[in-house]
């Protein structure tokens, strides 16, 4: 892992420091976001007239002052960055050939709710860096159908699935979880002692043509 | 919705879609090339054009729904 540095500015409008032609950081005039080594007043605030003395590194919004902070991912969630400029950090992962930005548990809809009648897949999906999972089917109009959830596992070089846990068929609205994760106690049909590959689907068969009406969330946990 | 790019890979169909009139709001959805048991290649590609058409409304109706407003609750 490793962690990477960017530049958020007003609009986010600021990518990186300007410079002059000796490669000297530089102010840039008022009319375009930047970010640099500005001669300025160390007591400017945020938001004021931009000063023009003493020494300061600092940015402008194309007209007012505006002070870098440095924002630490992980501090607390749903913080708002503001006005002022800002330095955000977040970790990377090297997954051998490319960087993945390091993921949170999550969620997501696997098949949105809808009446079906044959066997579906869900696209494949990316675990980046969780380990398990629950996958929810939720049932709300059985009618006289029957499906049965399977969770699988990708082997991206051929293409082929491989079953990571299979549940027993569902005939009744009913909402049924089934999991995914290393140590847990496996139990027949909804439990499985494992970890969650790279690419992953779940497969719904139709155990019967009769309509069916279901959805299928997960929940990705590291 | 519209599809940017159809294509058949190798080990898979990959489908770019524009989900609605936003720049920003594109999805990229992979799906294997076997289709299931008892279904042609044909009916199989139906099916995943109905499950992407399902998943955008899905998360187009959870990014267009509005903030629910929260309710007093009496005796606190």
């Amino acid at each position: 892992m490793t962690q990477y540095l960017g530049v958020k500015g007003t609009n986010g409008k600021v990518s990186r420091e300007p410079t002059d032609s000796k490669g000297y950081p530089v102010e840039l005039t008022a009319g375009s976001a930047s970010i640099g080594t500005v001669s300025s007043n160390a007591e400017g605030t945020p938001g004021s007239t931009k000063p023009t003395k003493a020494f300061q590194i600092a940015g402008n919004d194309g007209a007012n002052l505006r002070v870098p902070y440095v924002y630490t991912f992980g501090i607390a969630d749903s913080q708002s960055l503001g006005e002022s400029l800002s330095v955000a950090s977040g970790q990377m992962a090297y997954n051998g050939s490319t960087w993945d930005r390091w993921r949170n548990n999550s969620q997501g809809t696997l098949l949105a709710s809808a009446a079906r009648t044959a066997t579906t897949n869900s696209s494949d999906q990316t675990n980046y860096n969780g380990k398990g999972l629950h996958v929810i089917l939720d049932v709300t109009s059985a009618g006289t159908g029957s499906i049965t959830l399977k969770i699988e596992g990708k082997d991206t070089l051929s293409g082929k699935y491989y079953t990571l846990l299979e549940g027993a068929a569902v005939t009744t609205n009913s909402t049924n979880v089934y999991k995914v994760y290393p140590d847990l106690t496996a139990a027949a049909n909804s439990v499985a002692n494992d970890m969650l590959p790279k690419t992953w689907r779940i497969t719904v068969t139709a155990n019967n043509a009769n309509t069916i009406t279901y959805s299928v969330g997960h929940s990705l946990n590291l | 919705m519209t599809y940017l790019t159809a294509e058949k890979q190798p080990t898979q169909y990959c489908f770019l879609v524009q989900m609605d009139d936003n720049p920003e709001n594109i999805r990229e959805y992979t799906w294997g090339l076997t289709p299931p048991v008892g279904q042609t290649e044909q009916q199989y590609l139906d099916s995943i054009k109905r499950e992407i058409g399902l998943l955008v409304a899905d998360e187009l109706a959870r990014m267009n729904a509005p903030q629910p407003e929260s309710v007093p609750l009496e005796g606190f």
